[in-house]
């Protein structure tokens, strides 16, 4: 078992096929060597280790990705590994904006690349067919564009 | 409104999906966010360029080759952003094929990664012949003959292209990654060799069942000295489309049998496939098992003897006999560095049902009896020549079997079938050779996806199977059901996916 600690103090005991999901975790684990030293994780609170961790849980016996799946994958593979298609993960996903995004940066932080890859696809289906607008609000982007250069780049983006 | 703010990486991320999607209108919505955006998502909008020269009304294409070639005109750096390059020749008219509206667009592009050219025929018209590389213009020549020299190119894919001439490729010094679907030709030139061979890494073949279409691709790459060299190829991917073609795919992995990792073998159903007869319920015979021929030629000591042709001094072209021969035998146990092995085909069935049934001279209905074909016993002899009966389970390492390093392998077989000849497959041999060779390659998978039903016919016994919201159930139901086929399906060594809807079942 692996004890890890939120940014909020609050300590999980962990089983260790799971924790080393994160390569952060596995990484440290590996530089500390045998220990019951419990594992800081700065950058994540409990709300959101909750969520990671529930994620880790269910997919802890996923073959792990490979990196020559892209070469070989079918178009079949490629379709189904571009769309989130188990109802699983999408009632997972089927969160708050501000918990997605906060998952997507505990992902990062922890380094678990299924999980990041599964989120921002949640969040590219999120923006799916919306407006510039509503993608700015999103995104809480401000619109540094002149009228004249939005419009201009509208007209000029063309591509097939 | 969330105050979080995903770091640059992340947003390259999200938008690298929206172009896995092919979601463009989403992606030009994102690049007129901000100028931030606009940086990070105007690359994936212009990662692949669609260009076609057609006349099809039902094409998706948004935008045609003028205005991508405004658009260029005003801002020329998105023209580099160009990774990419499909060219479409979909135009029905044989006389003008109107490919310089392509040119001045294909001359912009400096940076291309990958190009393919491709034979599209309008949905409408299934039987135009496919454009011959001649009808083509110089012009439409030249800009293709400048993309394969792009130092950034890796790969070109060509399809259906007839007569496409193979030792233009021979100027793509940079290729890796080379695909070719359909009819070649390959001529022998008078320049001098090029100073810097390809080096290929994936190889994928295809044809439509065209006679000698593989000799000339083999004939190109073992004996032209200024082809793309094979030896060090790491994926190979074809289908076998008649009774030689194994025969000469042998040349190219007997040169890369040292280097190759992924092997794909497709087989089309006409050469693969035993053909079966439901003569009473619940029982099936074998009618036809030609394809242990086919196999067998895999053993022969193969030969290539091939007449090309050959520029001569006087720009006139001479005869050239190309002939080639392996020293050895070739069988599959010489791939010994292939790590995945993938085999395909598919099951497809022709059905009569009473009303579709022929009248015999004397006025009566001819029964004819159901029949289904299927890849299986193919499968199961092409297992066995990468897991022989003698060496099947080894003592010691699961993962070599053979000589091989054998980590994966997947059958992908695709269902063309309805439920009602899919309850009468057998699926027992396929269990079989599924469940013994699991034992010795952990990560081994069989895919199964169901397909249309392209049949036509619809068995009066069985017409509620048909109905479209019942069939994707009903289906998979079938195949779950399998007594044979089902507990793999539990063990996780069967997916089955259903190619009609979005997700796996």
């Amino acid at each position: 078992m692996v004890i890890l600690i939120t940014s909020d103090n609050v300590k999980y005991v962990v089983e260790k096929d799971v924790a080393e999901l994160s390569v952060l975790v596995k990484n440290m684990l590996e530089d500390i060597g045998p220990s019951d030293e419990p594992i800081p994780l700065h950058n994540v609170t409990s709300t959101v280790f909750n969520k990671v961790l529930e994620y880790c849980i269910y997919h802890r016996n996923d073959p792990p990705p490979s990196d020559d799946d892209e070469g070989c994958a079918s178009p079949l593979h490629k379709y189904l590994a571009s769309h989130i298609c188990s109802e699983w993960d999408q009632r997972f996903f089927d969160v708050d904006q501000a918990l997605l995004f906060d998952i997507i940066l505990a992902a990062n932080y922890l380094d678990i690349k299924t999980l990041l890859d599964d989120a921002c696809k949640a969040v590219a289906h999120l923006i799916q067919g919306k407006s510039t607008e509503e993608i700015r609000g999103i995104f809480n982007i401000v619109n540094d564009f002149t009228p004249e250069e939005e419009a201009r780049v509208k007209k000029e983006n063309v591509s097939s | 409104m969330p105050q979080v703010q995903l770091p640059p990486e992340i947003l390259d991320y999200i938008f690298l999906h929206l172009r896995d999607t092919s979601d463009l209108p989403t992606l030009r919505a994102c690049c007129a966010v901000s100028s931030f955006f606009h940086q990070l998502a105007e690359p994936h909008l212009y990662y692949q360029l669609t260009l076609t020269n057609g006349d099809d009304p039902n094409s998706e294409l948004e935008y045609g080759p003028t205005e991508i070639l405004k658009a260029f005109s005003a801002r020329p750096h998105a023209a580099d952003h160009v990774r990419f390059v499909k060219i479409d020749l979909a135009s029905r008219d044989y006389s003008n094929l109107r490919d310089t509206v392509l040119v001045p667009v294909l001359q912009l592009l400096q940076r291309v990664e990958s190009v393919s050219l491709e034979n599209r025929l309008p949905r409408d018209d299934i039987w135009q012949e496919p454009h011959r590389w001649d009808d083509m213009s110089d012009e439409f020549h030249d800009a293709f003959l400048r993309l394969l020299t792009l130092p950034s190119l890796r790969g070109v894919s060509v399809h259906d292209i007839t007569d496409f001439p193979l030792q233009i490729l021979d100027a793509a010094s940079s290729l890796e990654h080379l695909v070719l679907v359909g009819d070649f030709s390959y001529e022998i030139q008078m320049r001098a060799p090029f100073q810097h061979r390809a080096r290929l890494k994936s190889l994928k073949m295809g044809h439509p069942d065209i006679a000698l279409a593989y000799e000339y691709i083999v004939a190109w790459l073992l004996d032209s000295p200024s082809s793309p060299v094979v030896s060090q190829l790491e994926d190979f991917k074809a289908v076998i489309a008649n009774d030689t073609d194994l025969r000469t795919l042998s040349f190219i992995l007997s040169a890369c049998a040292n280097s190759l990792k992924v092997f794909e073998l497709g087989g089309s159903p006409g050469v693969v496939n035993c053909f079966y007869r439901i003569s009473e319920p619940g029982s099936s015979s074998v009618v036809d098992d030609e394809q242990v021929d086919t196999l067998q030629l895999l053993f022969a000591r193969p030969s290539l003897d091939i007449e090309v042709l050959k520029e001569s001094p006087h720009s006139s072209f001479d005869v050239k006999n190309v002939s080639m021969s392996l020293p050895s035998s070739f069988a599959f146990s010489s791939l010994s560095t292939v790590n995945h092995l993938i085999l395909k085909s598919s099951i497809h069935a022709l059905m009569y049902s009473e009303e579709d049934s022929e009248e015999d001279t004397a006025g009566e209905a001819l029964k004819y009896p159901l029949r289904y074909w299927t890849p299986f016993e193919w499968m199961r002899l092409m297992l066995d020549q990468f897991n022989p009966p003698n060496i099947r389970h080894p003592p010691q390492s699961s993962a070599v079997v053979s000589g091989l390093v054998l980590e994966r392998l997947t059958l992908d077989i695709l269902f063309e079938v309805n439920a009602f000849v899919l309850s009468q497959i057998r699926f027992a041999p396929l269990a079989s050779a599924i469940s013994s060779f699991a034992s010795t390659v952990p990560r081994s998978t069989v895919e199964m996806r169901v397909g249309p039903v392209v049949d036509g016919y619809t068995p009066v016994m069985d017409s509620d199977l048909y109905k479209v919201e019942n069939r994707k159930s009903k289906l998979v139901e079938v195949l779950e059901r399998d007594e044979h086929l089902g507990p793999l399906v539990i063990k996780g060594l069967v997916c089955i996916s259903d190619i009609n809807h979005s997700g796996p079942v």
